[in-house]
């Protein structure tokens, strides 16, 4: 709701600092104005006063000042980028460490698998088998423990700083989903091993 | 409209340093300026907002961009300006730490806004310069709403955003400021 204008010095002087925005109370006042001269007198000292201030000398930024800001940037840029390689230099490590850990799981079972024939018979038969006691084997070396510590290492970089830890949260995400599908897998497979018992 | 700080803000967080670059050449005068009136102190001005700039874009990720970006950067400005004063363990509002350079010596750098007729400019700059003492004396928390306002031309909402106050609160610093600046320089 509009305020009425009215004749005081406390008045004025907020009108002269809310004026601008107000077109509505603007005619109301000047006409105030015209027939008021110590209003309008305080008016005028008072829209002085905020041109005084707004003319106020201004300190002049040195030419060079965004290059000095810039290079800081970049030196800063340059140290995310670092850390973000790291990080993908030790995600690399860690998913070698999970195929070599897998090949050598599943490798002497293929091998030594007294089924071999019927790899060529039934190839889908051989590769159930083998996934079911890779996965088994692989849980009991600690695989699991491996994805979690690197879920842990992908929390912390993610919460240490921000843009180099993407990369490792993405890389969190592609393993959980993977220790889940091993699971799931895990559990089709004892559930088709009870179906075939019975 | 399309809002250009966001855009800027965006290929910037895409990792391409030269939009930052935009965004510094952009506010580099206001902020300079604003923590100026808050220090007092040009050479404390110009290092402060540098690392104003550089903590931007750490915490750019941040940025909400539903608040306007020029306020976000006026907060963080004045978030580390009382930082950089706790631990330099200089008073906001004392007038002891000006320097003789900070009073218009030949260290000091300005630029006049005006440029009126001979006769008025001086009137102007003896006015400007009393005006200026009185800003200085001016306590803290009064000169930055009066920076803020009638320097940096920012309306009551964002000053209260960057300030993080009501916007009653910020009417009437602004308000009492006018009055303490116009006794002071009456006095």
């Amino acid at each position: 709701m509009k305020e009425k204008f009215r004749c005081s010095a406390e008045q004025v002087k907020k009108y002269a600092l809310d004026l601008i925005s107000d077109h509505s109370s603007k005619e109301e006042i000047r006409q105030h104005f015209r027939e008021c001269p110590g209003c309008l007198e305080l008016f005028e000292q008072e829209t002085n006063l905020s041109q005084q201030i707004r003319k106020l000398p201004r300190v002049v930024v040195p030419l060079d000042f965004s290059m000095a800001v810039m290079q800081k940037v970049r030196a800063e840029a340059g140290v995310s980028s670092r850390s973000r390689k790291t990080w993908q230099v030790w995600s690399l490590a860690a998913s070698s460490v999970i195929l070599i850990g897998l090949i050598g799981t599943y490798w002497p079972e293929f091998i030594s698998n007294p089924f071999w024939d019927q790899v060529i018979i039934d190839s889908f038969s051989i590769l159930v088998r083998t996934l079911e006691s890779g996965i088994r084997a692989s849980l009991a070396v600690g695989h699991a423990m491996i994805l979690t510590l690197q879920m842990i290492g992908g929390v912390l970089a993610y919460f240490s700083r921000s843009s180099a830890g993407l990369p490792s949260l993405w890389f969190m995400a592609l393993t959980t989903l993977f220790l889940f599908s091993h699971f799931l897998l895990f559990y089709l497979l004892r559930h088709q091993e009870r179906n075939t018992c019975k | 409209m399309i809002d250009q700080d966001a855009v800027l803000v965006r290929w910037a967080l895409q990792g391409d340093v030269d939009a930052f670059g935009e965004i510094v050449k952009k506010y580099e005068s206001a902020i300079v300026n604003y923590i100026y009136w808050m220090v007092l102190n040009r050479d404390d001005a110009l290092d402060i907002s540098q690392d104003v700039f550089v903590k931007v874009y750490q915490s750019l990720s941040k940025y909400n961009p539903e608040f306007k970006f020029s306020s976000w950067l006026f907060t963080v400005a004045k978030n580390c300006t009382i930082d950089s004063i706790r631990k330099s363990h200089k008073n906001l509002v004392s007038l002891e730490e000006i320097s003789e350079e900070d009073e218009g010596g030949p260290g000091m750098q300005f630029e006049d806004c005006d440029s009126p007729n001979p006769e008025k400019s001086l009137l102007n700059k003896e006015l400007g310069s009393n005006l200026k003492e009185a800003m200085n004396e001016l306590p803290g928390v009064y000169r930055e709403v009066v920076v803020l306002r009638h320097i940096q031309d920012k309306s009551y909402e964002e000053i209260a955003e960057i300030l993080g106050l009501p916007l009653g609160t910020v009417k009437n610093r602004i308000f009492r400021a006018r009055e303490i600046l116009k006794e002071l320089l009456v006095s």
